[in-house]
């Protein structure tokens, strides 16, 4: 069995039968492979030649100062992925990915395996303009309560 | 060697004149010695001269005893030797040598059964070593003039006398060709039909710019085709083809060396072939079209030789083509002339094993001395009926059919890739959408009747004329819910229908499509292929005026190695589209 893909609707679907069971209902989709099959099916006369790009990869970074750094997983182009139903839980293993963001929900428990590390924040303490007034605000009412001035 | 032209000094040229030839007592003239060349009015005032002498000097054994030897007419130009064999057996006649050194009219003698006219060729040659060609009655004349004999002026290149008939019959209606066919120089023709006096001949010749390669080396030239005879070709890719009567293939070489090639086989001195003839008699093309009807016999033969009386004139003519081979269905012939004159309408024309009788005017050429008109370098400008190939043309040629019409080959581009960097990358390319950065997916829609099986796919709208002719039309089954466009291999097009390729993924509508659904036509949507980088990938259209701004991908999915997908995108301009795309591993 084989993705299959809507590409007039933009929607790929993955069966249970590619993922790999861990136990019962559980499944880990190792991204690797997510990424090749959907590059295969992108590639192919029959399926989506001529269809615009579904996923963008962005490689690994092996060996960088003594650590290899997963690769990124973006679905782009306004694409969506749904799980087989009757699946519980499928890992994401092996890149960082956004399938959680563009997931179709069918009843599926998705578990990224997303991991930051270092990340880029905004310069400062990072607190709005609109941070200091939320946070005034609530100070407020949590000292005052929530009645009414004049 | 003196010229005597006919305002030559009298006693000096008659002198000049009696000292070479001898005028025996029975009328015989005959050549003694000498280098001088006359105009033929010197041949009377010379015979005038010993007739009207009391005693003979000389070699001559005429004088005022013998009767009359000549008249002049028109100026000097027609000289009549006289025939006193009855009453004096005396008969004044010359031989082919002594008119070798005559020129400026014509002589007649045997009471008119024998008559050689006078032939002046003027104009202009490039190269000092041509040699005009003579032909008289399909036969090369043998030349005593060299590169030209008494030119008494700046615009004369040859002055002669020719025998235009003997013992009673004119000599193929006394018709000659006067043929300038130097190498490395253009080509000249000129007919004309001599008689009494002297007849006009113009030869200009120029130096050709594109015939500028030894002769041994054009005529070492392989693999070039004439293939003569009637042939429809599709010139302008509109689906209409017209009617030429050869079909030439530079298969291998150029047009350059197509052009000299086909010069080479008429120049001075060949024994090639062109059309079945020996290429010293070949003119350039036919001379005339003839419609026909009535029939006998079975099929014409490309290049036979073909005869028919017109008015007791046996004449014979070259076949270069039929409009059908087979005699009951031709209704028009194309003959170069050999000999005689032109057909006229219920004149039967016989080949070997076929005949049918005019039918109607024949229409007359004035063929091109080159055959194929003029190829300037960069372009054709084809003479009458001339075909080529569909490959060995380009848009700036221009081709006449037999029709007279003159056709102009299509722009067609080519659209290229060239990939590096995967084994089998699949590429798509598709005319951009008019609003989005994407490709345009519904340029078109399904039309009725496309059941499963067909062999054709029609679609509502006229085909773009900017299309591929063979690739592949894409369609989505919408009403059948499909989720992707499906491809449909075609091998051509025309109007609003797909022929599907016969030996492609689709020979046949693989399911009934439902009339609107939506089609678009790739520009590519194929495999680069080759052994090795940089793996191509091409196709060609006919390009339109107005240009095409393209958008697709290259993609190499292998589960092995997947490389990333490169976008691209271009312009189809007058110039076709070539793009070079390097995939990256991923």
């Amino acid at each position: 069995m084989a993705y299959s893909v809507d590409y007039i609707q933009k929607i790929v679907t993955i069966p249970a039968a590619d993922l790999a069971v861990i136990s019962g209902n559980d499944y880990n989709l190792d991204m690797a492979d997510f990424h090749k099959e959907i590059r295969r099916l992108e590639w192919v006369f029959n399926s989506g030649l001529w269809a615009i790009q579904i996923l963008d990869h962005t490689i690994a970074k092996l060996n960088f100062a003594g650590a290899d750094y997963a690769p990124f997983d973006e679905i782009i182009n306004g694409y969506v992925v749904q799980f087989e139903a009757g699946i519980e839980r499928v890992n994401l293993l092996g890149s960082n990915n956004n399938l959680v963001d563009i997931l179709v929900y069918t009843g599926v428990s998705v578990v990224p395996s997303n991991s930051a590390g270092l990340q880029v924040v905004a310069t400062g303490s990072g607190v709005t303009a609109q941070d200091k007034i939320d946070i005034a605000n609530l100070s407020r009412d949590t000292i005052l309560g929530t009645e009414t001035f004049p | 060697m003196a010229i005597y032209d006919v305002d030559a000094n009298a006693t000096t040229a008659v002198t000049a004149w009696l000292a070479q030839y001898k005028v025996a007592s029975n009328g015989t003239i005959s050549f003694v010695s000498g280098t001088d060349t006359f105009h033929v009015w010197w041949l009377h005032r010379a015979l005038q001269k010993i007739a009207w002498d009391f005693a003979i000097s000389g070699d001559d054994e005429i004088n005022l005893t013998k009767p009359n030897p000549s008249t002049s007419e028109a100026l000097g130009t027609i000289i009549n030797l006289l025939n006193h064999t009855t009453d004096f057996s005396v008969n004044y006649q010359v031989d082919a040598t002594v008119m070798e050194q005559h020129f400026g009219g014509s002589v007649t003698y045997n009471d008119g059964d024998d008559e050689y006219g006078g032939l002046i060729v003027l104009g202009t040659v490039n190269l000092a070593s041509t040699e005009l060609e003579i032909i008289s009655d399909n036969a090369l004349l043998t030349s005593h003039w060299s590169t030209g004999k008494n030119q008494t002026d700046s615009q004369t290149l040859l002055r002669i006398c020719v025998k235009t008939r003997t013992s009673g019959a004119d000599i193929d209606g006394k018709r000659v060709i006067v043929k300038a066919n130097e190498w490395f120089d253009t080509y000249a023709v000129w007919r004309t039909t001599l008689g009494l006096g002297e007849k006009v001949a113009a030869i200009n010749t120029a130096n050709d710019p594109q015939n500028n390669t030894a002769l041994a080396t054009v005529q070492g030239y392989a693999g070039i085709l004439e293939n003569a005879g009637y042939a429809l070709l599709d010139i302008q890719s509109d689906g209409n083809p017209q009617p030429f009567y050869c079909e030439w293939d530079y298969a291998g070489n150029d047009n350059t060396a197509l052009s000299e090639w086909i010069k080479s086989r008429m120049v001075r001195g060949t024994s090639d072939t062109i059309f079945g003839l020996d290429g010293s008699f070949f003119t350039g093309g036919p001379t005339m079209q003839v419609p026909v009807d009535t029939d006998t016999g079975t099929v014409w033969v490309q290049n036979e030789i073909v005869t028919w009386t017109e008015s007791g004139v046996p004449s014979s003519g070259v076949l270069i083509a039929a409009d059908d081979m087979t005699s009951s269905g031709t209704t028009a012939l194309w003959l170069h002339i050999l000999t005689g004159i032109n057909p006229t309408d219920g004149t039967v024309i016989t080949g070997a094993t076929a005949s049918n009788a005019v039918n109607g005017s024949v229409l007359t050429y004035t063929p091109d001395p080159e055959h194929y008109g003029t190829w300037t370098g960069t372009a054709w400008i084809g003479a009458y009926g001339v075909g080529f190939v569909a490959g060995n043309l380009g848009t700036n040629d221009r081709v006449i059919d037999l029709d007279g019409d003159i056709l102009a080959p299509p722009n067609n581009v080519s659209i290229s890739i060239s990939t590096n960097g995967a084994v089998d990358p699949h590429v798509f390319l598709a005319v951009k959408d008019g609003v989005l950065n994407a490709p345009d997916y519904t340029d078109n829609t399904v039309g009725a009747g496309n059941t499963s099986g067909n062999s054709v796919f029609v679609v509502t709208s006229a085909i773009d004329p900017a299309t591929p002719p063979s690739g592949s039309v894409l369609v989505l089954d919408t009403t059948g819910g499909g989720v992707t466009y499906e491809e449909l291999e075609y091998s051509s097009w025309n109007g609003s229908t797909y022929t599907l390729d016969v030996g492609g993924l689709t020979p046949t509508l693989p399911k009934t499509y439902t009339s609107g659904d939506p089609t678009f036509t790739a520009i590519l949507y194929d495999s680069a292929v080759g052994g090795s980088d940089p793996r191509n990938i091409s196709t060609s259209l006919i390009y339109q005026g107005s240009t095409i701004d393209v958008v697709g991908w290259v993609r190499h999915g292998d589960p092995a190695a997947p490389n990333k997908p490169v976008p691209i995108s271009g312009t189809i301009g007058p110039s076709g589209l070539n793009l070079t795309v390097t995939l990256d591993a991923e």
